[in-house]
C-alpha cells in the first residue's frame, strides 16, 4: 500500500510548521536518507529526509504553505512498483478512515453539543486529508458535510472547557482520530487567554490595544513564530513561577588578569578565553558545589538532574535563542570556548538543531556588552535559575577602609522559589562570587 | 547479515510475545528469546492456570450448594489430581497457541538463555548450543519471579506460586503469606477445596492495594467462608517439625503465636528477572529489583528498552502487552503515540467473591479532587438474585465538578468481566452523563454498573 508522508515533528515543543520547499517533484524516484523538502519551524529552516525508498506519488501540501500541523499527510509515497492506480485505491481508502472516524465520533459526540465551525486554519489534519482526496477527483461530498461543523472532543474535556470557560474550538486534538482529550485541554494554551479575558478591568489586554491607538499612525508587524513563542513562553513563565532575585558584586580584576595571561599564551586552535568561558565554567562548579540548584518543578515532584547543561542567551534577529553547552562539568575552558563560539554562529544563521538548543538545566544571560550595570532574566522554564551578567567595569569600592578602584561585574540570580530557597541560592552565587574573584579554583 | 533483527525481545511472556507479533506486524525482522515455555509465567505458571484451579473449586462449590437451587448431589468428591492436570492442559494449549502465532508472524523463535555481549550483541546459549545476534533496538521482557522473605527458605513444604499450583495432594492445613491478588487467589482455592486456610498480612488490612471498603467486604466474606487472618503480623520464624511447619507469628501486640501447617505459601511480591542478564556489563540502571524505565519504556542506554513486569509496578499481564505495543510502534516511529495511562490499567483478583477495580481508592481520591461516591449492592440487582450471588457491591467515584471517572471497585460474583464496562468509560473519558444514559441490559449484573453511578448521583431507582 502506498506511504503517507507525515509532517514531521523537528523538535519536541513543535506544533505546525511552514513547508517552505518541495525538493523533489511527483514521479521522481527517492531514496532513505534523500532530503525531500525544507521545513521552517519556529527555531530553524530544517531539512526533511526521507526514510523511505519509492516514487513519490503526489503532493498534498504544496511548496510555500505555512503553519502545516505536524502529523498531516503532505505527500504520498509509492513503494515497490506501486502505480497511479494504487493511488487512487489508497485514497479510496483514505475516505474509509474517514468515514469509520465519523461513526465513532458521533457516538461519542453527545447531542447537547452546539456545532463549531472549524477554523479554517487550524483544522484537524484528516480534513486535509478529506480536502486532498477531492483534488484528486474522488468523491467525498457526503464525507465534508458529516465532518464539517463538528469539534471532536471527549465528553470529559468537554465538561473541563466549559468549567474554565475555554474555547476549545481551534485546539488541535491529541486523542485517537484527533479528538480533544483532557490532556489537550489541561495544556492548552488558550488557557491563558482565558485567563487574561477574565482579567477584564485591564484595559492593556492585547486585543484592544489596537483600538487604543489610532489607525494610520502606526505600522502592524506580524508576529513571527519565534516571537510568538518567546510571548507564549514567557508570558506562561511569569505567572506561573514565584521567582526572585539576588545579586552580588564579584571583583573580576584576578579573572582579567589570568585570562589575559592564557591568552597571550597562544594556544593552540586560536582559543582566545572570554569572561563568559570562566562564567560558564563557574557556573557548572557551583551546581556541582550546590546541588539543589541543578533541578527542576515536575508538578508533583522536583527532578534532580545528573549533569550540568548550561544554556546562554544568543540574540538573533526578530528574537534571541538559548543553545547548550553539555556536561559543562567534564570539560575545559578550552572546549567551552570552541564549543560556544560555534554555538554563536549556528545560531546567528538560524541552523542550531534542536540537540543543540533543547532541554539544558541552567542558562546565562550578559548584557554586559551593552554598559548594562545589572538586569533581572526570566527564567527560562523548565530550568529554575538564570544568571543575569552585567557590565564589568572599574568601580570606587571599600578595601580596608580605603576607597579604591577595582573592576567589578554584577550578577543576579533569578530563581523558582518552589524548588530553591533564598539561602540556598544564595549559597550558591556567594560561591559563584568566591570562583570569579579567585579563578585558580576553577582548576580544582 | 544473517543474525541481525530490526527488533529483539528477551522474554515470551505477555509483553514480550505480544511486542514480536505487533514488530512482525510493522514488517520489522524479529526475534524473540525464550528460555522456558512460551507465554512466560502468565501463560504457564500465573494467570491462566490458576484461573482453571479456581474454575474448578468454585464448580466443587457449586455443586455442593446444589441443594439451594433444587439439585441433589450426594456424595460429591473431588479428584485433586485431575484438578491439577486439567490446569497444566490448559496451559499447555495456550502456550502451543503462542508457537503458532509466532510461526504465522515469521518471528525467529530462540531458544536459551540471553546474556548481552555489548550494547547491541546478544549472546543466545541453548545448553552449550551459542548463537550471537544483534540488534539495534532490544526489548527486556524477562518478567518477574517471586520475592522471598530472608529468614524464610522455600523447600518442600513451603512454597512459592509455582510450587503451590502442581502440589501432589491436597494439604490438610495451609498458611499463606500475604494479602494480595496471588495470596488471596491461593486462599480461596484451597479453603474450597476443604484445606484449613490461614493468611498473614504485615498490612492492618487484606488486599491492602484496594479500596478500603472492599477490603473490609473481602474479609468479612472470606472470613464467613472460612479463612482465617492474621493482620498487621509478621512470620518471624519457620521451625520444620515431623513433617510439619510451625509458624512463629508475631502480631501487634508482640506476642509470640505459633500455628501448625502442612504447608505454608510465600505470596508477598515479586522481583524482576534481571539476573544473568549481562545488564551489570552494559550499565542498566535498575532499582529495587527492577529495571529503570521512563513513560516510554526506555532503559538509561539508548534503544534498549525494558516492558512488563521486569519494569516494575502495576504487576499485571495486560498492562505489559499495552507497554509491547506502545513500545514497538514507539520504535517503528508511528505517529501519534501516547504513553501509557496507568490509571486506566483495571486490576483484578479471581477469588470468590471476585474483586475487581480500576482508578483512584477512595482515600487517594479524596487527597486531591472533591468527589461524589456511589454505591449500589448486588443484592438489590435481579439478575444477582436469580442466579444466588447477591453478596458484594459496586463503588464509583467521580470528580465533583468535571465528572471525571476517578476510581471504581467491586467485589462479588463475576465483576471481574464487569469493570471493562467502567474501564471502556474512563479511557474514553466519558462523564457521569456517559453511563446514565447508556441502556444496560435486563437483568444482567451490569445494570448495577448503571445504579451505581445514579446512586453517586443521588438517583439510584433500585435502591
Amino acid at each position: 500500500m502506498p506511504l503517507k508522508l507525515f509532517m514531521p515533528a523537528l523538535s519536541p515543543t513543535m506544533e505546525e510548521g511552514n513547508l517552505t520547499k518541495w525538493l523533489i517533484k511527483e514521479g521522481d524516484v527517492i531514496k532513505s536518507g534523500d532530503v525531500i523538502a525544507e521545513i521552517e519551524t519556529d527555531k530553524a529552516t530544517m531539512e526533511f529526509e526521507s526514510i523511505d525508498d519509492g516514487v513519490l506519488g503526489k503532493i498534498l501540501i504544496p511548496s510555500g504553505t505555512e503553519n502545516v500541523r505536524v502529523n498531516t499527510v503532505i505527500a504520498i509515497v509509492l513503494i515497490d512498483g506501486e502505480t497511479e492506480e494504487d493511488l487512487i485505491d489508497h485514497n479510496n481508502d483514505l475516505d474509509k478512515d474517514t468515514l469509520e472516524t465519523k461513526s465513532v465520533d458521533e457516538d461519542i459526540i453527545n447531542d447537547s453539543i452546539s456545532p463549531i465551525d472549524f477554523d479554517e486554519e487550524n483544522k484537524a489534519s484528516n480534513l486535509t486529508d478529506v480536502k486532498e482526496s477531492k483534488n484528486l477527483q474522488i468523491e467525498t461530498a457526503n464525507i465534508k458535510k458529516t465532518h464539517q461543523g463538528k469539534v471532536i472532543i471527549s465528553p470529559l474535556a468537554k465538561r473541563l472547557a466549559a468549567e474554565g470557560n475555554i474555547d476549545y474550538s481551534n485546539i488541535i486534538g491529541s486523542g485517537p482520530n484527533g479528538r480533544i482529550v483532557k490532556r489537550d485541554i489541561e495544556s492548552s494554551s488558550i488557557v491563558l487567554n482565558n485567563h487574561i479575558d477574565r482579567t477584564k478591568s485591564n484595559e492593556f489586554i492585547p486585543n484592544n490595544t489596537k483600538d487604543y491607538y489610532i489607525t494610520g499612525k502606526y505600522d502592524v508587524v506580524q508576529l513571527t513564530k519565534m516571537r510568538e513563542i518567546i510571548s507564549n513562553r514567557l508570558t506562561k513563565t511569569i505567572s506561573e513561577i514565584p521567582q526572585y532575585s539576588l545579586n552580588i558584586d564579584c571583583s573580576v580584576s584576578n579573572l582579567n588578569e589570568t585570562r589575559k595571561r592564557i591568552n597571550r599564551e597562544k594556544i593552540q586552535d586560536g582559543v582566545k578565553l572570554s569572561i563568559n568561558d570562566f562564567i560558564i565554567k563557574a557556573s557548572s562548579k557551583c551546581l556541582l558545589e550546590v546541588p539543589e540548584v541543578n533541578s527542576s518543578w515536575a508538578g508533583d515532584c522536583i527532578l534532580k538532574h545528573h549533569s550540568s547543561d548550561i544554556g546562554f542567551a544568543v540574540a538573533v534577529e526578530g528574537g534571541l535563542i538559548t543553545p547548550i553547552i553539555r556536561n559543562v562539568n567534564i570539560k575545559g575552558l578550552k572546549e567551552i570556548s570552541l564549543e560556544s563560539k560555534e554555538l554563536i554562529i549556528k545560531a546567528k544563521e538560524r541552523k542550531l538543531s534542536p540537540t543543540e538548543y533543547e532541554g539544558g538545566n541552567f542558562s546565562i544571560s550578559n548584557l554586559g556588552s551593552y554598559g548594562i550595570k545589572s538586569f533581572n532574566s526570566i527564567i527560562n522554564q523548565p530550568q529554575s535559575s538564570i544568571l543575569s551578567i552585567g557590565i564589568a567595569e572599574d568601580r570606587p569600592v571599600v578595601i580596608d577602609g580605603a576607597l579604591a578602584i577595582d573592576m567589578i561585574m554584577t550578577v543576579t540570580m533569578t530563581s523558582d522559589h518552589r524548588v530553591i530557597d533564598g539561602a540556598v541560592a544564595a549559597k550558591f552565587i556567594s560561591y559563584f562570587k568566591k570562583l570569579i574573584e579567585d579563578p585558580s579554583l576553577l582548576l580544582l | 547479515m544473517k543474525n541481525n533483527y530490526d527488533i529483539i525481545i528477551i522474554g515470551s511472556g505477555p509483553g514480550g510475545y505480544v511486542a514480536a507479533i505487533r514488530s512482525a506486524q510493522l514488517g520489522l525482522k524479529t526475534a524473540i528469546i525464550e528460555k522456558e515455555s512460551l507465554g512466560g509465567v502468565c501463560l504457564n505458571w500465573g494467570c491462566i492456570p490458576t484461573k482453571s484451579l479456581l474454575k474448578s473449586a468454585e464448580v466443587y462449590q457449586m455443586i455442593k450448594h446444589a441443594d439451594s437451587y433444587g439439585i441433589k448431589a450426594d456424595n460429591v468428591d473431588i479428584d485433586f489430581k485431575k484438578i491439577i492436570k486439567r490446569s497444566r492442559s490448559v496451559a499447555k494449549t495456550l502456550s502451543d497457541g503462542i508457537s503458532f502465532l509466532l510461526k504465522k508472524n515469521k518471528i525467529d523463535l530462540l531458544i536459551g538463555t540471553a546474556i548481552f555481549e555489548t550494547k547491541n550483541n546478544i549472546k543466545v546459549n541453548n545448553n552449550g548450543d551459542i548463537q550471537d545476534i544483534t540488534s539495534d533496538n532490544i526489548i527486556i521482557a524477562t518478567g518477574a519471579r517471586a520475592r522471598s522473605l530472608p529468614n524464610i527458605n522455600v523447600g518442600k513444604n513451603i512454597w512459592t506460586y509455582r510450587e503451590a499450583m502442581v502440589p501432589e495432594e491436597l494439604p490438610n492445613k495451609i498458611a499463606i503469606i500475604g494479602s494480595g491478588a496471588i495470596g488471596m487467589e491461593f486462599a480461596s482455592f484451597y479453603n474450597a477445596l476443604g484445606s484449613n486456610v490461614s493468611v498473614i498480612e504485615i498490612a492492618n488490612t487484606i488486599l491492602p492495594n484496594e479500596d478500603s471498603e472492599i477490603s473490609e467486604h473481602a474479609k468479612k466474606e472470606f472470613t464467613d467462608l472460612g479463612i482465617k487472618f492474621y493482620t498487621e503480623t509478621i512470620v518471624q520464624e519457620i521451625v520444620s517439625k515431623n513433617k510439619k511447619e510451625i509458624l512463629k507469628l508475631k502480631g501487634k501486640d508482640t506476642k509470640i503465636h505459633n500455628i501448625e501447617v502442612d504447608k505454608v505459601i510465600v505470596a508477598i511480591g515479586i522481583t524482576g528477572n534481571i539476573d544473568n542478564l549481562g545488564l551489570e556489563e552494559i550499565d542498566i540502571k535498575t532499582d529495587k529489583g527492577h529495571i529503570v524505565t521512563d513513560e516510554w519504556s526506555k532503559t538509561n542506554i539508548k534503544n534498549i528498552y525494558a516492558i512488563g513486569d521486569v519494569a516494575g509496578a502495576p504487576w499485571l499481564a495486560h498492562k505489559a502487552s499495552h507497554e509491547a505495543v506502545i513500545c514497538v510502534e514507539n520504535i517503528a516511529g508511528l505517529p501519534n503515540l501516547h504513553p501509557l495511562n496507568k490509571n486506566n490499567i483495571p486490576g483484578c483478583v479471581y477469588s470468590s467473591p471476585q474483586i475487581a477495580s480500576v482508578g483512584l481508592s477512595e482515600k487517594v481520591a479524596l487527597e486531591k479532587y472533591k468527589i461524589k461516591v456511589g454505591k449500589f449492592p448486588l443484592m438489590a440487582n435481579g439478575k444477582a438474585q436469580a442466579i444466588g450471588s447477591t453478596s458484594g457491591f459496586i463503588k464509583v467515584i467521580y470528580e465533583e465538578n468535571t465528572g471525571e471517572l476517578l476510581g471504581a471497585h467491586m467485589i462479588g460474583d463475576g465483576v471481574t468481566e464487569l469493570i471493562h464496562g467502567y474501564t471502556i468509560a474512563k479511557n474514553m473519558e466519558g462523564t457521569e452523563e456517559d453511563i446514565k444514559t447508556t441502556v444496560f441490559p435486563h437483568p444482567t449484573l451490569s445494570e448495577s454498573l448503571h445504579e451505581a453511578v445514579l446512586n453517586a448521583y443521588g438517583i439510584s431507582i433500585h435502591f
